[in-house]
């Protein structure tokens, strides 16, 4: 019987030095990154080079000092104040801030919407479930531009303010937006106000470590049952002793338009809604997905335990689909915030806005496209960044 | 998102157009050789440029397209339309993507002195406007205190309309579309009280709403604005022929060769009709690089300065304004144009 040479394959692994340098995979991969990296490079210089020879020779000089001068145009309905006075800068920031609300509420619009459509959609009822999926197959197959146009419609649909709706108090529904009253906030407003966040601190605090003691030891803690009346009767306390009235601005109805209080513009609302309901459509549909990627025997095994079906869903099912459905819904709340850009079409005052007018206002085309370039990547690589961290804390703890 | 699409392109072009156009010279050559003027004009916007019901485009703008292409090669449909939103013109003309930005652009001091471009005209005289819905009363610029006007985003309006009404210790809220037919769109239906752009377009967009009578324009203007087609300032032999073919349309209008004088002057006996038609050694074309007769050319595609205002916005349009500022000097009017020699 002949000596099989098993020991060969062995001695070449165990002597590295036999092998040629560039064949190590280490030395191969450290080879491959720097190619990468200086291809990447040479992309790079090779637009900043090109950018940099011939805009002179188009007449077009790149520079940031337009970012100093004033804006010059007034932009209605945003969150800073910003005035037709203030350097383009601010400009900017008020257009990103307003981009950045009407994504926030969007999004929370859109996952209550597709959470609530995904749920009918999975319901043994069979309009339900019908109406649902005919609601899905609509809002994804109507471009979305049309969808906010039709929101932004119906907005014509309300009366002018002389003939406002006034459904209760001082709120005032007409073709201009809704119209309600604000709180006036002095300063012991202000303390009241304070008193309440931190007693929802505390009342958060407490729950989180009744449920570390529930778990741990099976107890149920009564603490968070005691700080939950503070909460409220604190600060009220505070608005009691100091005898501070509370005062509302309420919108008065003064020549073409209400004065006073706070607006929800009808521009708001229908790119908000528009974008909500386009993107529910897909979401719902991940949703659904990951609900039913939940295996089987968890179900049943559920429901040998006795659970009820709410109980079913939102201790065994959905902690699970969660796990499934984040990474597809992180790139469509991104695909939803970048479709903010379409607000400008219905006048809603966004990045795209400004951009706009300041594009025509200056000429600084490049510039302002770097600008917006570079303000919608930081918003979609916080999303991102979240919604990972999110991620992480719903996978699996393997013990 | 169009935009930005079409800014990246632009971009990506004007690198792309600036290495030929670099050793191939001046823009005019450059617009020799294609065979072709490609002008920026607007999408439907009455007046200025609309497509007639046989699909061909009409209207102011549209017209002075046809009177330099006519100009340069002796047909007035060697244009190439492209069809723009005001925020493109600027960035479209900057990348090469069009020749002339018909766009009826006002004329600021920043925009000529700042951003290299240059402005031929004015051929359009006017001044800032304002239409209400009648229902609301106003009757004075001072009644639209607290008013909400539709404006067009980064047009001249955006700007001005701030300025005028803080001078005034006055409030307003503003809405801006990003298309110029949207914000009539809203305007109608209530979202606007005001609507506010140059008369001549106010004149001719009122005709196009459901009930104008519902409607009024003040009388009152408030920022003067005139507008003339743009062009990219690089090119000297190329500003001066888009240049001479305005003070030609007007030119003509003063010595009488409109559409209908035309034939009859081709034989007039006028030393300076003569000159102007290219009739004589001294004509003006040549030392430009145009045809001896282009005046005449441009007569045959568009007719004289008279003839284009009264089609899109005088006596044979719709709306009928008066020539106002834009009569030629003798009539009180600001239209002139230099000696013909």
């Amino acid at each position: 019987m002949a000596i099989i040479p098993t020991t060969a394959p062995v001695a070449r692994v165990g002597k590295p030095g036999a092998r040629p340098p560039w064949r190590r995979p280490w030395i191969r991969a450290i080879i491959w990154q720097a190619l990468a990296a200086l291809a990447v490079a040479a992309l790079f210089g090779f637009f900043v080079l090109n950018v940099r020879e011939y805009l002179p020779r188009a007449g077009l000089a790149l520079g940031w000092d337009f970012l100093r001068f004033p804006a010059r145009f007034d932009i209605d309905d945003n969150f800073i104040g910003a005035t037709a006075r203030d350097p383009v800068w601010i400009a900017f920031l008020a257009g990103t801030t307003n981009t950045i609300a009407v994504s926030i509420v969007s999004i929370a619009l859109c996952t209550l919407f597709a959470l609530s459509v995904a749920l009918a959609r999975l319901s043994s009822n069979w309009l339900l479930s019908r109406s649902a999926l005919v609601f899905i197959e609509t809002v994804r197959n109507i471009p979305l531009l049309l969808q906010l146009l039709f929101w932004y419609g119906l907005s014509t649909l309300f009366p002018l303010p002389r003939d406002a709706w006034q459904p209760i108090g001082s709120v005032f529904v007409t073709n201009r937006g809704l119209f309600h009253p604000t709180p006036v906030m002095t300063r012991t407003h202000y303390v009241a106000l304070l008193v309440f966040v931190v007693g929802l601190a505390a009342l958060v605090c407490s729950l989180v470590r009744a449920r570390r003691r529930r778990i741990a030891t099976g107890v149920a803690s009564t603490t968070p049952w005691l700080i939950l009346p503070l909460v409220l009767i604190a600060p009220a306390l505070v608005l009691f002793v100091s005898g501070a009235p509370m005062q509302w601005d309420a919108p008065v109805l003064r020549g073409f338009n209400f004065v006073g209080g706070g607006t929800i513009s009808p521009e708001f609302v229908a790119v908000a809604v528009g974008l909500a309901v386009y993107q529910s459509g897909f979401t719902a549909e991940t949703i659904r997905s990951g609900i039913l990627g939940v295996k089987r025997g968890q179900i049943e095994a559920a429901r040998s335990l006795g659970l009820k079906p709410s109980q079913l869903l939102w201790l065994v099912v959905m902690p699970q689909a969660l796990r499934i459905v984040i990474p597809p819904m992180t790139s469509q709340y991104l695909s939803l915030t970048k479709s903010s850009s379409l607000g400008v079409i219905v006048g809603y005052p966004e990045l795209m806005r400004v951009t706009t007018a300041v594009i025509s206002e200056t000429g600084r085309a490049i510039e302002c496209i770097a600008i917006i370039m570079a303000i919608y990547l930081s918003l979609s690589l916080i999303t991102s960044t979240l919604m990972t961290w999110y991620d992480r804390r719903m996978a699996y703890v393997e013990r | 998102m169009k935009r930005l699409l079409a800014a990246i392109f632009g971009f990506a072009a004007a690198l792309g157009a600036v290495e030929t156009s670099a050793s191939a010279g001046p823009i005019l050559d450059e617009i020799k050789a294609r065979g072709k003027l490609r002008c920026g004009i607007y999408d439907n916007v009455p007046g200025l440029a609309t497509l007639d019901d046989k699909g061909r485009w009409q209207g102011f703008d549209v017209d002075y397209c046809r009177a330099v292409a006519a100009a340069l090669f002796g047909n007035g449909d060697a244009v190439e339309f492209v069809k723009m939103t005001f925020a493109q013109g600027i960035p479209g003309l900057k990348s090469r993507e069009i020749d002339i930005a018909a766009l009826a652009i006002t004329l600021t001091a920043g925009r000529d002195g700042e951003q290299g471009l240059d402005f031929i005209g004015p051929s359009l005289y006017s001044g800032h406007g304002f239409m209400v819905h009648k229902r609301t009363g106003a009757k004075k610029i001072e009644d639209l205190n607290g008013a909400t006007i539709c404006v067009v985003a980064g047009t001249v309006t955006d700007s001005l309309i701030s300025d005028y009404f803080k001078a005034r210790n006055m409030t307003y809220k503003s809405v801006a579309f990003e298309n110029t037919n949207q914000r009539y769109e809203y305007y109608e239906n209530g979202r606007c009280d005001v609507v506010t752009s140059e008369i001549p377009f106010l004149g001719t967009r009122r005709l196009r709403l459901k009930n104008p009578d519902d409607h009024i324009i003040l009388s009152e203007t408030f920022e003067k604005s005139h507008m003339g087609p743009v062009l990219v300032e690089s090119d000297p032999q190329w500003s001066n022929v888009a240049r001479m073919v305005h003070y030609a349309l007007i030119n003509a209008e003063e010595y009488g060769v409109c559409d209908d004088t035309l034939a009859k002057q081709m034989d007039s006996k006028d030393p300076a009709v003569q000159r102007f038609i290219g009739k004589s050694d001294d004509a003006i074309g040549p030392k430009m690089g145009l045809a001896k007769d282009f005046t005449v050319n441009i007569v045959k595609a568009v007719g004289c300065y008279a003839d284009i205002w009264e089609r899109n916005f005088g006596m044979k349009s719709a709306v009928k304004l008066p020539r106002g500022m834009n009569a030629l000097p003798q009539n009180g009017g600001l239209q002139w144009s230099p000696n013909w020699r």
